[in-house]
């Protein structure tokens, strides 16, 4: 169990703020998405919400933006 | 609005020179000021929890449009840290040991709209406490001393994560040489993940909600508490148990700064609760002026339910 943990807390250490982006801020930019293009296919709205979720984490992770989460 | 007590006395207050100003008097009388239980924190702090969660669920329901929520969750979540800031320094138990876990229980839930964990706020402003405007020392500092309150309010959104270097020093020295402090923040570790993991769910199942209701309300506290909280009354102020805190004004009413005004009483004597802060700043006055603690000398000789506008920013 210790093993685990600490192996998680590395992993967040290193990784949280791109996990952050993708499906906390993945979420949202879908959910805008869906709200303003209600035409378009679902799936593809939540495949671009999150991708741009993670590439918002990706570059928080890169300056260090802590503010996201 | 109610007005100054004796606003004339201003200008024309002189200390007594017959009265004793010895460190061991002033001590005296701020212990008189010290040790009951600051129920109305505990109140304040359940209170806006409740409203923080009552508002999610008649969202939620369609009760209430998001938005009203939103405007309403700005409000009361700048309510969320003071309770969790007097369980800090024991006001809610009254420091009694067997109601230690109030100060834990009530400051924690309070801080769930602030998505914080009550121990590593603890162990840090205690750490501020200990070293005000030490810039090597004092967790607080960067967003402290900013140019302007706008860079504070942005600045404190830094404190977290890799960018602040020098707090991440401190950090890790106090966690290799303090094993309470280690602990306090390993266990605090552990509820931040926690709120980690919940705004994710939250936000996967109920995500402009989260945006808007938990999210930006946190945001904008945040910056409100780095700006009336620390730039206010310590920007560019020393180091000195009499010299790192201000009687200030900003032209708006006391209770909206959350007395923030009257910050200097609490650095004197971190165990006054904050709803005594203004009875114990009358009866220290003559002392706060004597040790000369920046402003002391313009503030009414009776705090009541008054704006202090009439404090200039100093």
């Amino acid at each position: 169990m210790e093993r685990f943990n600490n192996l998680l807390k590395d992993h967040l250490s290193k990784w949280a703020l791109v996990w952050f982006g993708f499906l906390f801020w993945g979420s949202i930019f879908s959910a805008f998405l869906i709200t303003f293009f209600q035409n378009i296919s679902h799936f593809y709205l939540y495949v671009l919400g999150y991708l741009l979720g993670l590439i918002f984490g990706i570059i928080s992770k890169i300056n260090k933006w802590s503010w996201i989460n | 609005m109610d007005k100054l007590a004796r606003k004339e006395s201003l200008d024309s207050f002189e200390v007594n020179p017959a009265q004793d100003l010895s460190l061991e008097e002033e001590k005296k009388i701020a212990r008189s000021f010290m040790g009951r239980v600051e129920w109305e924190m505990i109140v304040i702090g359940l209170t806006q929890f409740f409203v923080w969660l009552g508002v999610w669920g008649l969202v939620i329901n369609g009760i209430l449009p998001i938005w009203m929520g939103f405007l309403i969750l700005m409000v009361s979540t700048t309510f969320a840290y003071l309770p969790s800031h007097a369980g800090q320094h024991g006001h809610l138990s009254g420091n009694k040991k067997h109601l230690a876990w109030v100060d834990y229980v009530v400051g924690q839930i309070s801080l769930i709209p602030l998505a914080q964990s009550h121990d590593i706020l603890k162990v840090t402003h205690l750490k501020h406490h200990a070293h005000t405007n030490d810039p090597s020392r004092d967790p607080d500092y960067k967003h402290t001393h900013t140019g302007s309150w706008l860079k504070s309010a942005l600045q404190v959104h830094f404190q977290t994560g890799d960018r602040d270097e020098r707090l991440n020093e401190m950090i890790e020295n106090w966690t290799n040489n303090e094993p309470k402090f280690k602990e306090a923040v390993d266990r605090g570790a552990l509820v931040s993940l926690g709120f980690f993991v919940i705004q994710i769910v939250m936000a996967i199942n109920f995500p402009l909600e989260t945006l808007f209701l938990w999210w930006l309300p946190r945001k904008f506290t945040v910056s409100y508490l780095g700006v009336i909280f620390s730039h206010m009354p310590h920007r560019d102020l020393p180091v000195g148990r009499h010299a790192d805190t201000r009687f200030w004004a900003n032209g708006i009413i006391r209770f909206f700064n959350h007395s923030m005004q009257i910050h200097a009483m609490h650095h004197m004597y971190p165990k006054i609760c904050h709803h005594d802060e203004p009875k114990a700043i009358e009866a220290l006055r003559p002392y706060m002026i004597e040790r000369g603690i920046p402003g002391a000398d313009k503030i009414p000789e009776r705090i009541i339910n008054n704006p202090l506008t009439n404090l200039k920013s100093i």
